[in-house]
């Protein structure tokens, strides 16, 4: 997948079963169904202050969807299964601190995890960020007690770099946050260049 | 009360200290981060940023001259920013090459912690420097701030690399480490 985004760049954001798009208005209905899905709980990944754990309303989303289509220095794009045609989560990129050292965060709906939909996405950004970026260090983390995201970071040759401690509050239990990168001679590594 | 360290007294900005600030953010040494550069800041820009501060009993941030106590000097500039009220917050310091070693920037965060601490009653004090600033680093662990999160390599100064660093200092190491504070602060 990789080598044929490669050949073709008009193929960046897109792979066998997904492309990567902007999210358009018309999404806010899907975005908000697998946004209150109750497996995203804590891990929807949205900035500017949008609560990871209560429920969202419509105009809550659409407002997320206006935010993302100004927002600079930063992308969010909706992930779109091919053939169904149907948006079924969003990856996002943020440089603005430094374009050397981008953050990425990706979501699939529930309904279509463990189907290898987040290893393609994560594929395309990574492809995106390091053959067409000057990104050096690209970086990402997660709560610690999402353990199936810290083990898809590893699988995909993310390094914890370190625990910011007390980011949160769960089930009564503080909890941390993992930070994860990945270097772009890490990255050239495991693509056998 | 004032914010009063042994030797250094931390207060509001003023108009006068413009100039002092935009010193100290055109020193290649003293500010940390290309983010900031060019060096070429003025004392009419940091004026601006200064007026455009509107008052509000709902801040999250606090900005504070430290300045030293026997001749009222500017030594320098000590902030809070993204205050989660009870919950964490970041600070940041920034002092003139002259005062380095002379135990005033670990005074003045002496004094910002125990606000922190003790006023604003947060559970976690954090702050971002990097590997290329061993001085910062020591003066925090000293504090007991502990070094949780880098990203490497993603500081570029000077002609060189470095991991960018967040350390963090949890509430009951703070009180474990100041005895004569009573936490009365509810447990979660």
């Amino acid at each position: 997948m990789l080598n044929d985004a490669k050949k073709d760049a008009t193929m960046i954001f897109s792979s066998e079963r997904l492309t990567l798009r902007a999210f358009e208005p018309d999404d806010a209905a899907v975005l908000h169904a697998y946004l209150n899905h109750p497996v995203l709980t804590g891990r929807r990944y949205i900035p500017w202050s949008v609560s990871n754990e209560l429920p969202l309303s419509v105009a809550q989303v659409e407002s997320i969807l206006e935010k993302w289509a100004g927002a600079e220095k930063q992308f969010n794009l909706a992930v779109v299964a091919s053939g169904v045609e149907k948006v079924i989560g969003h990856a996002s990129c943020d440089w603005g601190w430094d374009p050397h050292c981008p953050r990425i965060s990706l979501v699939i709906a529930p309904d279509y995890q463990r189907q290898g939909y987040g290893s393609e996405v994560l594929s395309l950004l990574l492809c995106y960020l390091f053959e067409h970026t000057q990104a050096h260090n690209v970086t990402g983390g997660m709560n610690d007690w999402n353990q199936a995201a810290w083990a898809f970071a590893q699988a995909h040759g993310f390094e914890e770099s370190g625990r910011m401690r007390r980011v949160g509050l769960r089930e009564g239990e503080f909890y941390d946050w993992i930070g994860v990168d990945i270097l772009r001679p890490e990255w050239q590594a495991l693509k056998g260049e | 009360m004032a914010l009063e360290g042994k030797n250094v007294i931390l207060r509001e900005q003023r108009p006068e200290d413009m100039q002092f600030l935009a010193d100290l953010r055109n020193d290649l040494v003293t500010q940390a981060w290309s983010k900031t550069l060019p060096t070429d800041y003025t004392e009419r820009m940091f004026l601006t940023q200064f007026e455009q501060r509107e008052f509000s009993y709902d801040r999250d941030d606090g900005r504070f001259m430290i300045e030293r106590k026997e001749s009222g000097e500017s030594i320098g500039y000590i902030s809070y920013s993204g205050l989660e009220p009870r919950w964490n917050v970041t600070i940041g310091i920034m002092t003139a090459k002259k005062f380095w070693g002379t135990g005033a920037a670990v005074d003045a965060l002496k004094v910002l912690l125990l606000f922190l601490f003790e006023e604003l009653g947060v559970r976690v004090v954090r702050l971002w420097t990097h590997t290329g600033n061993p001085r910062a680093i020591g003066s925090a662990e000293k504090l007991g701030f502990k070094l949780s999160f880098r990203q490497r390599e993603s500081i570029f100064k000077g002609g060189n690399l470095y991991d960018n660093v967040s350390m963090d200092l949890l509430r009951e190491e703070y009180y474990a480490l100041h005895p004569a504070l009573e936490d009365k602060l509810p447990d979660l």
